[in-house]
């Protein structure tokens, strides 16, 4: 069983299923849990608390995205703002409303901006993760919140990173983890709200040229874990991107704050 | 077959110089980044002409050919009216991002927008805007723009600041290439001045820490003759 887990993460091999029962309020609750950030933004941020939050089971679908630019068609291609997404918005399908006869339906949409992930989750009255949930999300196993120190598990994303893909799996092909959500590894990439979040100077200029988070490579002074280079790849990737930037690899899916409990508003007042 | 590994190698490797381009010129500005936008207006050739001057970043983390008053979204000023982007379209606009309580930074990008008014002639100055829209929209409510305008003796008439939704404000940092991120109650950020024309497409952008004032208001004076 571990094996063909392994199999399906290194090689992104579709098994098909239950992917078209999928419905639009799809989602998993995680947390609430302690988040270690890789790249903490201080020192004192090594740990965050984080309320629970939903979170898509599985990447928004071709098809979720179709019914989405069908209602809405200011997102269909050519339609959209050069500003908002670039040449390549949608670019595999056969027109702004068919995906043609050569994209699964069921796999992830791919080719969209931020803005356009932005939109879609809007319309169903969500948004994207922000990095720290969708980072909490994935630091889970199938069995075990946070992974992270799994040289295994480790090893089964550097795999998939380095693996050649020829055609995107349907939604729901890899196992579920620790807190239900699928394909976090293994399939795309995601947009997250924050994407433009990582690697800023610092504001304090007493500090001047010392800061070493002004410096290029000083990621890798500031980084929680340096052997953890599957953080590393996603912050480089995200870094590189572009709000209107669209790639093959690169899909999205949305999440949902949970209204928060009287009791949880209540603070204890020992907390530093 | 090895797209992905390309795409990946490609992403580390324009995240890698891009970030060793951006904060070498923020530190101690090492090179202008001559980055041309893929098509369309290009940026002032006078900024790229004086590397000497070293305050001119490069154009490779927005899109340079479209006018950025596409996003039609609506925020507030400080005086709560409802603002667009788009408020002083037909004039040349300095655009840049702060937040009230910024310690450090902000005062001094401020600073730099003032000299560079400064540096103006009067009818000269009466024609460009300036937009300050707050990267945090959770404290800095229009009363507090209000007072942000009285700290720095901010002309009602040359400059708006707005705040609005959280994710709107993301959004404009997307448009302009600002990158921030909340650290222990400050907000690190980029502080990057853009000018902006009367269509509302980049000109060019400026590391709003850096010394010399002279490359922006070159610009903005070559704009303001040519209408």
């Amino acid at each position: 069983m571990r094996t063909r887990a392994i199999a399906l993460l290194v090689f992104g091999v579709a098994v098909g299923g239950t992917a078209s029962a999928q419905r639009s309020e799809d989602m998993r609750r995680v947390g609430p849990a302690t988040y270690r950030p890789f790249y903490p933004a201080s020192a004192a941020e090594t740990e965050l608390p984080m309320p629970a939050f939903l979170i898509d089971r599985v990447a928004v679908t071709n098809a979720r995205y179709l019914a989405f630019v069908s209602h809405d068609p200011s997102w269909q291609r050519g339609q959209v703002s050069r500003l908002f997404a670039d040449e390549g918005y949608l670019n595999e399908w056969q027109s702004p409303t068919k995906l043609g006869p050569i994209l699964n339906p069921e796999a992830p949409v791919v080719n969209v901006s931020w803005f356009a992930a932005k939109a879609y989750c809007h319309s169903r009255g969500a948004r994207l993760p922000s990095e720290a949930e969708w980072e909490l999300t994935a630091t889970a196993g199938e069995q075990t919140a946070d992974s992270r120190n799994e040289p295994a598990w480790r090893q089964r994303i550097l795999a998939w990173y380095a693996a050649p893909s020829a055609h995107l799996p349907a939604v729901g092909s890899t196992p579920p983890n620790f807190w239900g959500v699928q394909d976090l590894h293994g399939v795309v990439w995601g947009w997250v709200l924050d994407f433009n979040s990582t690697l800023v100077s610092s504001d304090a200029r007493e500090n001047g040229d010392k800061d070493k988070l002004r410096f290029c490579g000083a990621g890798s002074l500031a980084a929680d874990d340096k052997t953890d280079y599957p953080s590393f790849m996603r912050i480089a990737l995200r870094s590189s991107l572009r709000a209107d930037y669209t790639t093959k690899n690169l899909g999205f899916r949305c999440a949902r704050s949970l209204p928060k409990k009287p009791e949880a508003a209540k603070k204890t007042g020992s907390k530093p | 077959m090895t797209r992905r590994r390309l795409v990946l190698a490609l992403s580390l490797a324009t995240a890698a110089l891009a970030d060793c381009q951006r904060h070498d010129a923020e530190s101690h500005s090492a090179a202008v980044a001559s980055a041309k936008p893929r098509s369309g207006a290009p940026l002032l050739p006078s900024s790229v002409l004086n590397p000497a001057e070293q305050a001119t970043l490069g154009a490779s983390e927005i899109v340079n050919d479209v006018p950025i008053y596409a996003l039609k979204t609506t925020f507030l000023d400080q005086d709560a009216r409802p603002t667009k982007l788009e408020v002083f379209q037909g004039h040349p606009v300095l655009v840049a991002m702060f937040y009230a309580a910024c310690p450090q930074a902000c005062p001094r990008l401020i600073g730099h927008i003032k000299d560079i008014l400064a540096n103006l002639s009067e009818p000269e100055r009466a024609r460009l805007f300036v937009l300050l829209v707050t990267i945090d929209p959770e404290n800095d409510d229009p009363a507090a723009l209000r007072a942000v305008m009285t700290r720095y003796a901010l002309d009602p008439a040359r400059f708006r600041l707005l705040t609005g939704k959280e994710d709107d404000i993301r959004e404009v940092a997307a448009i302009l290439g600002v990158k921030y991120r909340t650290s222990a109650g400050t907000i690190n950020h980029s502080s990057v001045i853009t000018l902006v024309d009367g269509e509302g497409r980049v000109r060019a952008r400026y590391d709003g820490l850096a010394d010399s004032k002279d490359p922006a208001t070159r610009d903005v004076r070559a704009l303001l003759a040519k209408r």
